[in-house]
C-alpha cells in the first residue's frame, strides 16, 4: 500500500535530514516510526504526506508516485489545527469541497459520530478540551476514509489518561475500514499498544536502524510478559541506533 | 399573642423571599451594563455643560464660540428647513462609496501582496510611496482630470481608505498560523481558496481593526474633498459657515461629523465583533 525506496532528503542549507530509507507497508497494517528527536521522523511523515518533495528515491501509494498531497492520504498533526472561527461539524468538512452539501454533512456526521463527538457538532474548537480537538482533527482526516492515514505525534501533546484514551480510540478507528496506519511518535509504550510492526529510526542523517515485529494479540496489556519482552528488543534497538552526535556540529535539526 | 404577630408578618414575607428566587439578577445586570456604555457620555456630557453655563456666564465670548444650546438651534433649523438630510445623505454617501471603493481594491491587492512575494516585491514599494503624499496634494490633479464633480471626491476618499486595509491584511495575512495554512495544502486548495477559505477568515480580527482605520481616514478624506469646490455636505458647511462668519454652523458641522463618525465606528465594530465572536481573546474585567 505504502512504499519508500531508497528515500533521501535534502533541505536547502545542506542538511541531509533522511537518507537510504526503504519502507514497505502493507494495506492494514499499523506501522510505528520511533526514534530521538531530531531523526527525521517527523520529517519522513512530511515526505509521505506529500507535504515536502524526497530529493531522492520515491514514495509510493498504492503504486501511484507522491508528488503532493493527495486525496488518499489523510494527516493528523500535533496540533489538532482546526480552524478557530468554524463548527467541529464545519472543520471535519472542510476538505469536503467536492461533495455536494448534503453529502458533505452526512459523511461529516458518521465521521463525528465515530469520533463520539455528534454532540459537539456545532460547537467552537476553542470550546474543546485538548483530546476532543484532537478527536475533531482525526474524524477531519478520516471523513474521506484515505486508504493510508498518517499521524505525527498526534497524541504528545495530551495528558497521559487521556493519551490512553486515544490510542485506543484510534485502534477502535482503524477496526472501522482497516486503514493503513504510520503513526509517528517518541514513545515507547504508545509503539507497543499500536504497532504491528515497530520502525526505529537513528539520526542524523535519519535511516532505519531497525524493524520489530510486534505479534500480539490486541487489546494489549501492558506490563504483561510478552509485551515486556518487547519493550526490551525496542529499548535495546533504541540504545544500539547512532547517538545524535552529528547535531553537536550541524545545529538544532529542523523537524520539520 | 403568637397568633396576632404571625399572621401580619406571612403577606410581607412572601413577597419578600419571591424575588431572588423568580428572577436571579437579570435586571441588576442589565442596568449596570446600560450604566457603563452610558460612562462614555460622561465627558461629552460635562464638556457641553461647562461650556453653556461657562457662555451664560460671560466667561466665554459667544461671538466666536457659541454656546450648544445656539449649535443645537442651528442643527435644529437645518433639519427644518430639509437642509440636514440633503447635507448628510451627500457626505454618507461619498463615505460609503469611497469606503466600498477603497476596501475592494485594497482587499485585492492586500491578499495578492500576502500570498504572492513577486507581486509585493512589485507592487509594495510604490503603494508605499504613495502613501506619504498628503492626501491635499492629489486634489488639483484631481481636479484636473476628473472635474469638480462626484467622481474625484469618491476616487479621493477610496485612497485614503486604501492604505490602512491594504497595510493591515497584508500584515494580517503574513501573520496567519502557518499550520493551519498547511491544512489547505493538504486539501489541495487552490490559491483562491486558501485565500477564502483560511487566509481571510484568519485574518478578519487584524482586518476589522484595518477597516476601522480605514473608515476614520475616510471622514478626514471627506473633507478635503468637498473642500474642493462642493455645493452641499457637511465639508461645504464649514466653508460656508467661514464665508458667511458663522461659527455656529462650523461647530454644527463638526459635531455633526463627530456623531457620524462615532457611529458609523459603532455599526462597523458592532459588526466586526459579531463576526469574529470565534475569537479566544482577553476581555479585561468584563465577567
Amino acid at each position: 500500500m505504502l512504499t519508500l525506496s531508497n528515500v533521501a532528503k535534502t533541505f536547502e542549507d545542506g542538511l541531509l535530514a533522511l537518507d537510504q530509507i526503504n519502507l514497505d507497508v502493507s494495506a492494514g497494517e499499523i506501522v510505528v516510526v520511533i526514534g530521538g528527536s531530531g531523526c527525521g521522523k517527523s520529517t519522513l511523515l512530511r515526505v509521505i504526506a506529500g507535504l515536502e518533495s524526497a530529493t531522492h528515491g520515491g514514495v509510493f501509494v498504492a503504486g501511484h508516485p507522491v508528488t503532493g498531497p493527495g486525496a488518499d492520504v489523510g494527516v493528523v498533526f500535533q496540533e489538532p489545527r482546526l480552524m478557530p472561527w468554524l463548527t467541529v461539524e464545519e472543520n471535519v468538512r472542510f476538505g469536503l469541497a467536492s461533495f455536494s452539501s448534503d453529502e458533505a454533512k452526512s459523511l461529516a456526521n458518521e465521521a463525528l459520530a465515530r469520533v463520539g463527538l455528534s454532540q459537539f457538532a456545532e460547537a467552537l474548537p476553542r470550546q474543546l478540551s485538548g483530546g476532543m480537538a484532537q478527536r475533531a482533527a482525526i474524524a477531519r482526516a478520516l471523513v474521506v476514509k484515505p486508504p493510508v492515514l498518517l499521524l505525527d505525534e498526534p497524541f504528545s501533546a495530551l495528558d497521559a489518561f487521556t493519551r490512553l484514551d486515544l490510542q485506543e480510540h484510534l485502534l477502535d478507528l482503524w477496526g472501522w475500514y482497516r486503514p493503513t496506519l504510520l503513526v509517528v511518535t517518541h514513545d515507547i509504550e504508545e509503539a507497543l499498544t499500536l504497532a504491528d510492526r515497530i520502525v526505529v529510526m537513528e539520526g542524523q542523517p535519519g535511516r532505519i536502524a531497525a524493524e520489530v515485529a510486534i505479534d500480539l494479540a490486541r487489546p494489549r496489556t501492558r506490563g504483561d510478559s510478552t509485551f515486556n519482552e518487547s519493550r526490551e528488543t525496542v529499548l535495546a534497538e533504541l540504545s544500539d541506533a547512532r547517538p545524535l552526535e552529528a547535531l553537536g556540529t550541524t545545529g538544532v535539526a529542523p523537524t520539520r | 399573642m403568637t397568633n396576632v404577630t404571625l399572621t401580619p408578618r406571612r403577606p410581607v414575607e412572601a413577597p419578600g423571599e419571591a424575588p431572588p428566587g423568580a428572577t436571579p439578577d437579570k435586571p441588576g445586570r442589565g442596568v449596570s451594563r446600560r450604566f457603563k456604555s452610558a460612562l462614555g457620555l460622561l465627558i461629552p456630557a460635562t464638556l457641553v455643560v461647562v461650556w453653556e453655563v461657562g457662555a451664560l456666564a460671560g466667561v466665554i465670548s459667544t461671538r466666536s464660540l457659541p454656546p450648544p444650546s445656539q449649535i443645537g438651534q442651528t442643527i435644529l433649523d437645518l433639519a427644518r428647513a430639509g437642509d440636514l438630510g440633503n447635507h448628510a445623505l451627500a457626505t454618507l454617501g461619498r463615505v460609503w462609496w469611497g469606503f466600498l471603493l477603497g476596501v475592494t481594491v485594497a482587499t485585492m491587492l492586500g491578499a495578492a501582496s500576502g500570498v504572492s512575494p513577486l507581486f509585493k516585491r512589485l507592487f509594495d514599494p510604490t503603494l508605499q510611496a504613495l502613501r506619504s503624499i498628503p492626501s491635499i496634494a492629489w486634489i488639483p490633479l484631481f481636479i484636473l482630470w476628473f472635474g469638480i464633480f462626484e467622481t474625484p471626491k469618491v476616487l479621493l476618499i477610496a485612497f485614503g481608505v486604501f492604505f490602512p486595509v491594504y497595510l493591515t491584511l497584508e500584515g494580517a495575512i503574513a501573520n496567519v498560523d502557518r499550520k493551519l495554512v498547511e491544512v489547505g495544502r493538504i486539501y489541495r486548495f487552490s490559491t483562491f481558496a486558501l485565500i477564502r477559505r483560511i487566509l481571510l477568515p484568519a485574518s478578519l480580527p487584524t482586518y476589522i481593526i484595518g477597516l476601522r482605520g480605514g473608515l476614520g481616514l475616510g471622514w478626514m478624506f471627506v473633507v478635503a474633498a468637498e473642500f474642493m469646490g462642493a455645493s452641499n455636505g457637511f465639508g461645504y458647511l464649514l466653508i460656508d459657515g467661514q464665508m458667511t462668519s458663522r461659527p455656529a454652523i462650523i461647530i454644527a458641522s463638526i459635531v455633526l461629523f463627530a456623531v457620524c463618525g462615532k457611529l458609523s465606528d459603532l455599526a462597523l465594530a458592532t459588526l466586526g465583533s459579531r463576526l469574529i465572536s470565534w475569537q479566544d481573546g482577553y476581555s479585561p474585567g468584563e465577567t
